[in-house]
């Protein structure tokens, strides 16, 4: 941590420096909704934020991936048809996003540019930034620690936040980030030696906070890279699975879409828009034919894709951030940390 | 919340389970699904279905202005012409002196219901009104009342999660009820012990401990074996561990005879010895009269050994869609009245002769089967009523016949299609009101978009319909019209009213939902003689004296399918749509040792032939099908006809092509 990039801010600040981002583009930060349920929503004022909260179902994913996404408007003009682009160039600030949702938009970031870049993806990645409030009290269900998402981030932020006692430690990650301080340079200060001190207490805290209870990823990578996962295996823990895609709508990491036209008015709207792995038809061919036509063989697509040492070279990262999301929706039993214990045992009892 | 973008808490609007998502718009259009975490029914879990709830109002064929059928072509046209158009064709009907009848949905709010049944004992002065899925779940749950005279269903998912054994009659409900199947999973993953009884193995037989497979007239003669042994053991006074030694192991019924007597025999030992156990009736092949017998078989079973009694044990009958229990409650049925009261309650009329400001008729009507060969007008609401009769081909040549058919769906249905007037209305992503889950879980569907073009809500529709034909109340709100139902049916005044009433809904039971003592003797009848004959049949198929040695079952009694609601939603139609394109003709599923014998491979034609009749029809292999059995997917029940005759099953033999 460099000692220009480690600055705190008083927390009776924070509204003002907040409302003066307001001005320069849409805040989207964790709200409560009327039901007791916490979503990631446009904010028109500070106050509307929530600082402690347990992480939103539904990962802040959809503000550059949404699930409906309209990518280009097509109409008809004497038998020719015109395309034209739809383009989101909004501004947007995603503020107080959780480590692990930081992590899944560099993992999508990163799969939206190579190969094939996306210009759709891109030009929403350039218009946000990415505000991440560090776990300093990690959430029931995550296992971040596992993933190297969390519950501290080291790269990858904008700006990152721990909240210490009376004020707000914030590093700085990018010159995106430095670019939200302008206008503000009063209101922050280097961080004292003091603040470094307790912000790096509270890592260790948050980290220890996980003890040995850990996804062991490593162990269940070499088993599923080399094949030696039984075929049993992924048969009695298809057994276990509702297909009810839960696991990878949610899931910060998961990008498998389908393309459909939308009527409106005298055209048509071509839309991309969430699709699922693990339902029969995603893969289904025109002949009938299907490559994966058993949930065992979804299933096993799946987990090599976030778990296998290729995709691991590929990708750069395992496809999971531990935010634990697949635990609280899954119909069945079939999350990612009791997979991966299984394949790690080779063994599974539902 | 900034303009332009809002997450609106609702409800699924597929199966009863009732859970809770919540809808997403940006700018009026809808956008997606996210699950409500705190729900009490669903805790952030949505099944396929749920995860799909926007799209049919998003993607699909939409009705968008009133039409009005004109030399065989619809045109479209005003509301107020659609209106008075639709009010004289019923008119004329009336003074011809023939019938109407109104058919409430399962797809449609209570308030929907509530003012459908208004429209037909009210305005329309006729007791002709039902809805597509009633029989089948009324069928259960006066089976159910029969011998189990306290059966609350309050927090039945949540309790079956924590039941040591479970009794499940399937029709596959990890398609049907998927909320309810995670609960029996939660269950199994604890060490409960699942008995699967049905025709075929499903997804959840695989989970199970014990399957028990019979063909479709075998559950209620399997339920009665397990309740005779707990009856005996109850007259005894005996303690339940008693209970499963006296199973008497020697000629069990013909149609059990999938079964041995240890299977039986260790299953009644389970269920009996649990402390805490749960029936879970999901709807089958079985006819009405049979449902009712199976039902009320297995809460015999419940009852004699006091299971019932027992804090955390369920008797749970499922209905098939949204707001099929709610659709009932409202009266949407031929015999009884809003609240389930009998059509002779003077109470009940005095309290629907204040709210809906006109006296009633409340003479028992016809059922759906019957309405559509007898009446010559028909009201639809929110439906596709073929789709869940014995023949959707019978179901359609009977709508084409009729002087009048009035629909009023969100959705350009087949029906809607053959109709006189075609009235839009929101779907259920634009529409305010309540449903009833199976639960009795009575919770608020919220209006996330407006109704696209012209489309009105559905409660505006059926007031305005109701004034053109003379009726003088109106209603302001979907609001407006359940304060009417609160006064109407007391039960939910008092849910509403509970302290236990959340922002999640409230739970009212209806004691009166059981009844229906016309019905019981009517129905007592037919479940003989059906049984005789599903009986005489399997003997023949078993014994194979006669030259049919396969037993022919149509499995399930409703397909989502082809509901609007899944036939409109692109993702989840896709396996439907392939399936129908590969196999326009249908197929019957056979069991692959039997293919084997016969020299057929999958996806080859066979002749199948009955003593009724006989068909060529492509036949698939699958392990899962018990040895000489066949089974017809419910949406092929037509291509089956030449053979089953509008019967469930028949003792069939086949030939290789």
């Amino acid at each position: 941590m460099r000692p220009d990039d480690a600055l705190s801010i008083a927390r009776e600040d924070l509204p003002e420096w907040l409302a003066l981002l307001g001005t320069r583009a849409q805040m989207i930060a964790p709200t409560s909704g009327p039901h007791g349920d916490v979503f990631y929503s446009p904010v028109s004022s500070p106050d509307e934020i929530l600082w402690e909260f347990e992480n939103s179902l539904q990962p802040p994913k959809r503000f550059l991936l949404p699930q409906t996404d309209p990518l280009v408007k097509i109409h008809s003009d004497g038998g020719r048809f015109h395309l034209e682009p739809v383009c989101d160039d909004r501004r947007q600030i995603l503020v107080n996003l959780r480590s692990c949702d930081l992590k899944g938009l560099l993992y999508l970031e990163r799969v939206h540019t190579y190969d094939l870049p996306d210009p759709s993806y891109l030009r929403r990645s350039e218009n946000r930034s990415l505000v991440s409030l560090a776990c300093t009290e990690p959430c029931p269900p995550g296992f971040c620690i596992c993933c190297d998402a969390g519950p501290f981030l080291r790269h990858g932020f904008d700006l990152q936040m721990t909240m210490l006692s009376d004020r707000m430690f914030v590093e700085v990650g990018s010159d995106k980030g430095r670019s939200l301080l302008e206008g503000a340079e009063s209101m922050f200060r280097p961080a004292t030696p003091d603040e470094i001190a307790k912000r790096e207490a509270l890592e260790a805290a948050a980290r220890d906070h996980f003890k040995t209870e850990t996804c062991h990823f490593g162990s269940a990578m070499r088993r599923i890279s080399t094949g030696r996962v039984a075929e049993e295996l992924w048969e009695a823990m298809g057994d276990w699975c509702l297909e009810c895609g839960g696991c990878t709508l949610i899931c910060p990491t998961c990008y498998c879409f389908s393309v459909k036209d939308r009527r409106v008015d005298e055209g048509w709207v071509r839309c991309r828009t969430w699709d699922s792995c693990q339902y029969a038809a995603f893969t289904l061919e025109a002949s009938g034919h299907n490559p994966r036509p058993g949930r065992k063989d979804r299933m096993k697509r799946r987990f090599f894709h976030k778990v296998s040492a290729q995709y691991y070279q590929r990708d750069g990262d395992v496809g999971c951030v531990g935010c634990g999301r697949c635990i609280k929706v899954c119909m069945g039993t079939t999350n990612m940390p009791a997979v991966v214990e299984a394949i790690r045992k080779g063994e599974w009892h539902g | 919340m900034e303009a332009g973008e809002a997450n609106v808490l609702t409800v699924c609007p597929f199966c009863a389970c009732g859970c809770g998502l919540y809808l997403q718009q940006v700018d009026a259009v809808l956008t997606g699904v996210t699950p409500s975490e705190h729900h009490p029914v669903s805790r952030g879990r949505l099944c396929t279905r749920g995860w799909a709830a926007h799209e049919a109002s998003l993607w699909g064929h939409r009705l968008t202005r009133p039409l009005v059928r004109h030399g065989g072509i619809h045109e479209p046209t005003d509301w107020h012409t659609a209106l008075r158009h639709a009010a004289n064709l019923l008119t004329d009907i009336l003074a011809s002196g023939s019938s109407i009848g109104v058919l409430g949905s399962g797809r449609a709010t209570n308030e929907e219901n509530f003012l459908a049944v208004r429209l037909a004992r009210g305005a329309l002065r006729t007791g002709h009104v039902d809805s597509c899925t009633r029989a089948s779940y009324q069928a259960l749950l006066a089976g159910v009342s029969e011998s189990a005279s306290a059966c609350n269903l309050d927090s039945a998912l949540k309790d079956t999660a924590h039941c040591e054994v479970i009794l499940l009659l399937e029709g596959d409900i990890a398609d049907t009820h998927p909320q309810a199947a995670h609960a029996i999973m939660k269950a199994v993953q604890r060490g409960a012990r699942l008995v699967t009884m049905g025709p075929v193995k499903t997804r959840m037989s695989r989970l199970a401990w014990l399957h028990l497979p019979f063909v479709p007239g075998g559950e209620s003669a399997v339920a009665a074996k397990f309740a005779s042994v707990a009856e005996r053991a109850t007259s005894d006074n005996r303690a339940a561990d008693g209970m499963a030694a006296n199973l008497p192991v020697g000629s069990l019924p013909a149609s059990t005879h999938l079964i041995s007597s240890a299977q039986l025999q260790r299953a009644v030992e389970a269920y009996t010895r649990a402390s805490r156990a749960a029936i879970v009736l999901a709807p089958t092949s079985a006819a009405a009269p049979w449902l009712r017998a199976i039902a009320t078989a297995f809460a015999r079973l419940a009852a004699g050994t006091r299971q019932l009694q027992r804090p955390g044990s369920v008797l749970l009958p499922l209905p098939c869609r949204s707001n099929t229990r709610g659709a009932l409650e409202m009266g949407a049925a031929p015999h009884c009245l809003p609240g389930c009261r009998a059509l002779t309650d003077d109470a009940a009329r005095s309290r629907l002769l204040r709210v809906w400001g006109s006296e009633l008729a409340a003479e028992r009507g016809l059922d759906i089967e019957a309405m559509l060969s007898e009446v010559r007008g028909l009201i639809v609401l929110a439906d596709d009523p073929p789709l869940a009769l014995t023949s959707e081909e019978a179901g359609r040549r009977a709508l084409s016949k009729l002087e009048c058919l009035i629909v009023l769906d969100a959705f350009a249905t087949p029906t809607a299609e053959l109709s006189h007037v075609a009235l839009p209305i929101g779907s259920s992503a634009e529409t305010d009101g309540t449903v009833t889950s199976m639960e009795g879980r009575i919770q608020e569907v919220r209006a996330c978009t407006p109704p696209p073009g012209e489309a009105r809500p559905g409660w505006w529709v059926l007031n305005e319909l109701a004034a053109a034909l003379g009726m003088s109340k109106t209603h302001e709100s979907a609001q407006d019209v359940f304060h009417d139902i609160l006064v109407a049916v007391p039960e939910y005044a008092s849910a509403v009213s509970s302290e236990e009433s959340t922002p999640h809904g409230c739970l009212g039971v209806l004691p009166g939902i059981l009844g229906d003592p016309q019905a019981k003797v009517a129905e007592s009848a037919g479940a003989r003689d059906s049984s005789r004959e599903a009986l005489a049949a399997l003997r023949t198929a078993v014994d194979g004296t006669v030259g049919f040695p396969f037993l022919l079952v149509q499995v399930g009694s409703f397909e989502w399918e082809d509901d609007a609601l899944v036939a409109f939603s692109p993702t989840l139609s896709r396996d439907h749509r392939s399936r129908s394109r590969l196999w326009p003709d249908g197929y019957v599923q056979m069991n692959t040792g039997d293919a084997d014998r016969l020299g057929i491979r999958d996806g080859w034609r066979a002749r199948i032939t009955s003593d009724r009749g006989e068909v060529v029809i492509p036949v698939r292999l699958c392990e899962d099908v018990e040895p000489a059995m066949m089974l017809v997917p419910f949406a092929f029940r037509d291509q089956l006809e030449p053979v089953l005759k509008c019967e469930v099953m028949a003792a069939v033999n086949v030939e290789r092509i």
